[in-house]
């Protein structure tokens, strides 16, 4: 009680001087006197006709929520900058098999690998008179010809890591959609239901408990790994850390008073869940939404790593990483490591800075 | 311990240094390079074993322990004659169904510190057996065992109790035809004459292993190099899974004087492909696998060049493209013409020829083995080398000696062939509803190479034959349950397929193509699957093969006459070309500073797993080493086997 | 307190239960051939030996109840596959051990750092520190773990002049271990504490003590620091207790005999008995971690009280 107490050192002063300044203008108020009312003539006067509409107008302040969040997260240009960097990749990676010269390439066509994905990457063998005429062309360092180089079959790896791009991002998004979408909905019923509580609680502390691992590679392991298998295996672990969320804000924001007042005027539940719940949430949704990408294809590559992942001839950055990873150990070879790599955390970083931006943007808290 | 492995180590160190002081032939040998100072053998595995019991295990690394730590009877030697070993001799009745083995007398047993634990007797040779014959121990190497007279019907009978019915037969341990007539006399009694019977030998249940310590650790028996004894080359003296194998030179081995590496060890890493060729290059491991990628890099580098060699080729695998008889594909999304398809292609003997002779093999083989393509090509289902009767080989009885010199490959011939199967197959599909071209569905289990090389024979095919007549379609069916998925369950058009042999012997490889088989359904499956396409055409070629074969399996006692007829089975079904033949195992690339002559060449078993009479190097082996040794010991094994 | 622990303990309990016996029965689904190592030279007879002796034959509920029963008793059973008849509490203690060890040595190093990059990036909110802070989060996070780590090895090892892999006599084959390990365990707690930090620092009664004239120091060290580090004491049991399950990549490159590759590789060995144990054992330490680091909150922050309901947290 030292140096800070407040109400010795300052609070008594303080509140001395602020009495007197009191009085003061209370003697200072400016009044008019009986006379000079009666001296004031009518005509600088005019009457208000009564107006229904504007007798219920009340003042208010001109917030749109949206708007705010758009504006907050245009101040931040790095997350712009980060966000224009993704649409570009993505544009990028849905364009590139359309644009000329990335079909044949005028060599001798080789073969496509498999006939599954319509989209599979060509082998290119030697052109005849060359020395290895007919031979699949591996291992080629990144040249005019080949851009990323070609893969240990002989694979184009531009064409490979863009395929792999596309495999990669489909999955992420389907996951990040799925997951939003069941774990709000799921999330709305659990807060609003009472009865549902017990049942929800108990299959929400089961399914948190059985660590994800676990789930992915029997998944994985039981039925072979696709693309379907692998979004139903990544969304069966993560939608409902989500549903726990929402729960927890329906529970709170069903007993705030200005819910209550809500109810009490009558408003309609779906306009209090639009109006009042949601723009709480919504940064929420969106920033795992946005982690759920990078997520996904990060479990992606640990379930290459373990042999569980995609087979070879669907290309995805999680094995293509993987394959890299195997040429470690030849210095000339490493490209074919470096370069999807580095595509996966331009991925993960812009997504990472885009989320938290926008996250940050959302927040009501923040909209100063 | 350390007392016990220091004195040891110095006095092995001394009698190799005595030993290589003495020797010149030591130094010749391993191509002209010089011993390492130090004989330790250092390696790297990436799957850890399971058990160390080789009575109850069948995979490689964990019967390692079992090669180097105990006996078998016989064992092969470098040039893949088997040399008395455990026993020093034996006799064969002239019924061929007795056989008597003289034990090696002055053998110890020592446990993993080195004390000692009593003699080695005969009994030390029932005991595994009786092991292995009682269902309870779930054994995999029971099956090695039913050559013995009532084993098989023990092992059944076992094998009804413990599924809760009653047995048809009431027998003991001692109805099973081993026994020990005294501490040093052994005695089989076989079910039929079986001329291979000492091959079989070389086999997990006839290991050595004493009575006194199964009793003394009863269900903890080989769980850990702890609860086991040891009377052969090796003792392990570390075991710690996923960490460690340790081995130490037994001393009081009878042949330690022909064992030179004095101490293995063995470190377990997940990552061992990856991480070893750098490990081999700072000198940290004594060999490592150079994969094929790895291999364009290392031949660009003067001074890896000198240290790639190809390994040798090896008899106990053998690779063929088979043709399904049965196909039931269901990968892909016209499932139903693929099959009707295919069954009526592959009913069709000329369509078979023209895939047949239009396969170009070497260059299939290229793809992996660029420059040993040659050596592995085998024209047979059993490779050449792997079993011979008095100097000469399996493959030159009967028809089959015709066959390998034949090359397959023939353009010609194989548009002859589909031009007549175009003829003839036409009205068939188009009675189905269906024209050509044929579309030939097959499987791969991811691994890239494989996927090349079907690659390579897919446009190869539908260059010279025209993909009016064929397209192949590829798949990947992924590594996970890849066999049950596409050759088990009928999956597939034609495919890669491999088997093994399990004794020295043709009748092993029969697994493959008898009735019952989960291979190509070659047979009337109509009871074990409820449908059969094969046309009586085909069935009339399968029965008179089994009938041939059947011929052959009885014929026990006449070893030459027994190879002509399994012979002329194998070139009559590969005639009508029921299958190709492909390759047999081996070949692959390797930097090692070993001498891959001084091992054990056995073509089945598991002694190809022991490092008796192998030195270790101060620098690795090139290619050129390699070839001159390689030509060096085929001569000395030509002349060692007459 | 402790009835409010007991109470979860028993809810747990039911949790638990109701875990085993999805798994349990989803291993049910594995295919009979991965029992095997040679299929195809099986005799039908064999096979259906092996599958009796492994309890597979019986139905479903009897399996369940056979393993409850046991389990009861303390008994996890013995491996069948993995390590054949060496029993689970055996080969889990050693290595369990194993992980612990380099777990906690991480954590050691991982969190002094780890926060004093926090405080760092907090204090110097927006500046070099921030940034530099930041961009190491980012770019931890976003390059896979697997591909820096097999650099650091490969470099790290040449650098050192010791082993690539790890030896336990060598003790200078340990660093790179450990620091692989601990490298993403900072990013986490940097940027965890940074965030507490600055949201701490936009309370208002900060905002009020600068007003009065605390020196700054005074107010990050009692108000700020001591205020943000309270969730994160909710990680640290859990942190701890999740160490033994190890790091799947670090311990399969460094040939660390613990248990990061343990659970891949006994599902796809299908050794039944090892998989339910390990589910047992992380079920068990996610809850107990959680458990325990809502009770270590709840000492170490006075204001809250486990006395109310679940639903206004």
């Amino acid at each position: 009680m030292s140096r800070f107490s407040v109400k010795e050192g300052r609070a008594n002063k303080l509140e001395e001087a602020l009495l007197e300044q009191l009085e003061q203008t209370a003697e200072e108020r400016d009044e008019l006197t009986e006379e000079e009312i009666g001296a004031l003539a009518p005509e600088e006067f005019e009457t208000v006709p009564y107006n229904a509409e504007r007798a219920e107008r009340i003042g208010y302040s001109n917030y749109s929520y949206w708007r705010s969040t758009l504006r907050m997260f245009l101040k931040n240009r790095l997350a712009v900058a980060m966000l224009i960097a993704i649409v570009l990749l993505m544009g990028f990676a849905i364009i590139q098999p359309y644009l000329p010269g990335q079909g044949t390439r005028g060599l001798t066509e080789g073969v496509l690998p498999a006939q599954g994905p319509k989209n599979a990457i060509r082998i290119y063998n030697w052109p005849v008179g060359t020395k290895d005429a007919g031979m699949p062309m591996k291992n080629q360092r990144p040249s005019g010809e080949f851009w990323f180089g070609t893969n240990a079959i002989g694979q184009d790896l531009w064409s490979m890591i863009w395929s792999g791009t596309r495999t990669s991002l489909i999955i992420g998004f389907a996951v990040a959609l799925i997951e939003a979408v069941v774990g709000t909905f799921t999330g709305l019923l659990w807060g609003y239901i009472r009865k549902l509580d017990f049942f929800f609680t108990e299959l929400y502390n089961v399914l948190n408990n059985i660590p994800t691992t676990i789930v992915l590679i029997l998944c994985t392991y039981v039925m072979r790994a696709s693309i379907p298998t692998l979004i139903l295996a990544m969304s069966l672990t993560g939608w409902m850390g989500l549903a726990r969320f929402i729960r927890n804000q329906v529970l709170m924001i069903r007993d705030r008073d200005f819910n209550l007042a809500s109810r009490c005027l009558g408003t309609p539940t779906d306009r209090i869940i639009v109006k009042n719940l949601i723009p709480q949430m919504v940064s929420v949704i969106m920033l795992r939404m946005a982690l759920a990408v990078p997520g996904a294809i990060g479990w992606e590559v640990f379930l290459s790593y373990i042999g569980l992942g995609l087979s070879v001839d669907t290309p995805s950055l999680g094995n293509l990483v993987n394959t890299g990873r195997a040429m470690i150990s030849a210095p000339r070879l490493r490209y074919q490591l470096v370069f999807p790599a580095v595509i996966l955390s331009v991925i993960t970083i812009c997504f990472y800075l885009v989320g938290n931006a926008f996250a940050d943007a959302a927040d009501p808290r923040n909209h100063l | 311990m350390k007392k016990w492995i220091a004195i040891l180590l110095s006095a092995s160190m001394l009698a190799a240094m005595l030993a290589g002081c003495g020797g010149d032939t030591q130094r010749e040998n391993g191509g002209g390079r010089e011993l390492a100072a130090e004989q330790i053998y250092r390696t790297l595995y990436s799957s850890e074993s399971s058990t160390l019991n080789y009575l109850y295990s069948t995979t490689e690394v964990d019967m390692s322990t079992g090669v180097n730590g105990t006996m078998t009877l016989y064992a092969s030697d470098h040039y893949g004659i088997l040399q008395p070993n455990g026993a020093t001799s034996y006799e064969v009745s002239d019924d061929g169904l007795t056989w008597t083995f003289h034990i090696r007398e002055d053998q110890r047993w020592y446990d993993y510190q080195g004390n000692d634990m009593g003699p080695v007797t005969a009994n030390d040779w029932v005991a595994p057996v009786y092991w292995c014959v009682e269902a309870a121990n779930d054994s995999g190497n029971s099956d090695s065992c039913f050559p013995i007279k009532n084993a098989e019907a023990y092992y059944n009978q076992t094998s009804a109790v413990l599924s809760g019915e009653t047995p048809a037969t009431s027998l003991t341990l001692a109805d099973v035809g081993v026994h020990a007539q005294d501490d040093y006399t052994l005695v089989f009694e076989l079910e039929h004459p079986t001329p291979y019977f000492l091959s079989i030998l070389e086999f997990g249940c006839y290991f050595a292993t004493s009575q006194a310590c199964l009793d003394e650790f009863g269900e903890r028996f080989a769980t850990d190099n702890e609860y086991m004894w040891y009377c052969g080359p090796y003792i392990m003296d570390q075991f710690e899974p996923q960490e460690i194998h340790h081995y130490v030179k037994n001393e009081n081995w009878w042949n330690a004087d022909h064992v030179y590496i004095t101490e293995i060890e063995s470190k377990y890493n997940a990552e061992a492909s990856t991480l070893q060729p750098t490990m081999f290059l700072q000198g940290e491991v004594s060999e490592t696998g150079v994969s094929a990628d790895l291999l364009s890099e290392w031949q660009n580098d003067p001074e890896k060049a000198k240290m790639i060699t190809t390994t040798r080729v090896q008899t106990n695998y053998s690779y063929f493209w088979g043709f399904n008889f049965e196909p039931r594909v269901t990968d892909t999304d016209h499932n139903d013409e693929i099959n009707v398809k295919w069954s009526i292609a592959v009913n069709n003997e000329n369509f078979r020829k023209s895939i047949f002779h239009g396969m170009d093999r070497k260059r299939a083989l290229s793809v992996s083995y660029p420059t040993n393509a040659d050596e592995l090509m085998i024209n047979s289902l059993v490779p050449p080398a792997f079993v011979a009767n008095n100097g000469r080989d399996y493959t030159e009885y009967g028809d089959l000696a015709a066959l390998m010199k034949e090359d397959f490959f023939d353009e010609a011939k194989a548009k002859e062939y589909r031009d007549k199967a175009m003829e003839e197959m036409r009205p068939l599909l188009q009675a189905r509803g269906y024209d050509f071209p044929i579309e030939i569905v097959t499987q791969y289990n991811g691994s890239s190479d494989w996927g090349q090389e079907c690659m390579v024979i897919k446009q190869q095919l539908e260059a010279l034959l025209g993909t009016d007549y064929i397209t192949v379609t590829i798949l990947n069916f992924g590594s996970s349950g890849f066999l049950a998925g596409t050759r088990r369950c009928g999956n597939y058009c034609m495919q890669k397929l491999n088997g093994g042999a399990d004794y020295m012997d043709p009748e092993t490889w029969t697994f493959i193509t008898e009735p019952g088989n989960n291979y190509c359904f070659a047979y009337d499956t109509t009871e074990k699957y409820e449908v059969n396409t094969k046309t009586a055409e085909t069935l009339a070629i399968a029965n008179e093969f089994f009938a041939m074969q059947d011929a052959a399996k009885a014929e026990r006692l006449d070893i030459d006459r027994r190879y002509e007829l399994f012979a002329d089975a194998e070139a009559f079904y590969i005639n009508h070309a029921m299958m190709i033949p492909y390759r047999c195992t081996g070949g692959g690339y390797t930097a090692t500073t070993l001498d891959p002559f001084e091992s054990p060449a056995s073509s089945c078993g598991w002694t190809y797993l022991s490092y008796v009479n192998q030195h270790i190097y101060t620098t690795a082996m090139s290619q050129e080493m390699f070839d001159a040794r390689l030509v060096e010991w085929e001569a000395e094994r030509a002349a060692a086997s007459k | 307190m402790l009835r409010y622990s007991f109470n979860r303990l028993l809810r747990s309990l039911l949790t638990l239960v109701i875990i085993i016996a999805v798994v349990f029965s989803l291993l049910r689904l594995m295919p009979i051939e991965g029992y095997f190592d040679n299929f195809d030279k099986m005799s039908p007879t064999q096979i259906q030996n092996k599958l009796t002796l492994m309890g597979l034959n019986d139905p479903l509920y009897r399996q369940l109840g056979r393993f409850m029963w046991r389990l009861l008793h303390g008994d996890l059973g013995t491996s069948t596959r993995y390590r054949v008849g060496v029993p689970i509490t055996g080969i889990l203690g050693k290595k369990i051990l194993i992980s612990f060890r380099f777990g906690i040595l991480a954590m050691a190093v991982s969190l002094p750092l780890g926060m004093l990059l926090g405080v760092a990036m907090a204090r110097g909110k927006g500046k070099l520190a921030d940034k530099l802070g930041n961009a190491y989060i980012v770019f931890i996070q976003a390059v896979p773990n697997a591909v820096y780590f097999l650099f650091i090895q490969l470099y790290g090892a040449m650098l050192i002049g010791c082993s690539m892999l790890y030896k336990a006599t060598d003790l200078r084959t340990a660093i790179l271990p450990i620091l692989s390990l601990a490298l993403p365990s900072i990013a986490g707690y940097a940027m965890w504490l940074r965030r507490y930090m600055v949201d701490e620092t936009n309370k208002d009664y900060i905002k009020l003590a600068r007003a009065k004239g605390v020196p700054e120091s005074v107010i990050w060290r009692r108000h700020v620091f001591r205020n943000s580090v309270v969730p994160m004491v909710q990680l640290i049991p859990g942190s701890i207790l999740m160490t033994i399950s190890g790091s799947i990549y670090v311990e399969s490159l460094y040939s660390i005999p613990g248990m990061g590759g343990l659970l891949v590789d006994v599902i796809k060995r299908q050794d039944n008995n090892m998989v339910q144990a390990l589910v047992i054992l992380y079920s068990i330490m996610g809850i107990l971690g959680l458990l325990l680091g809502d009770i270590l909150m709840g000492i170490v922050d006075p204001r809250i009280s486990f006395v109310k309901k679940e639903g206004s947290r």
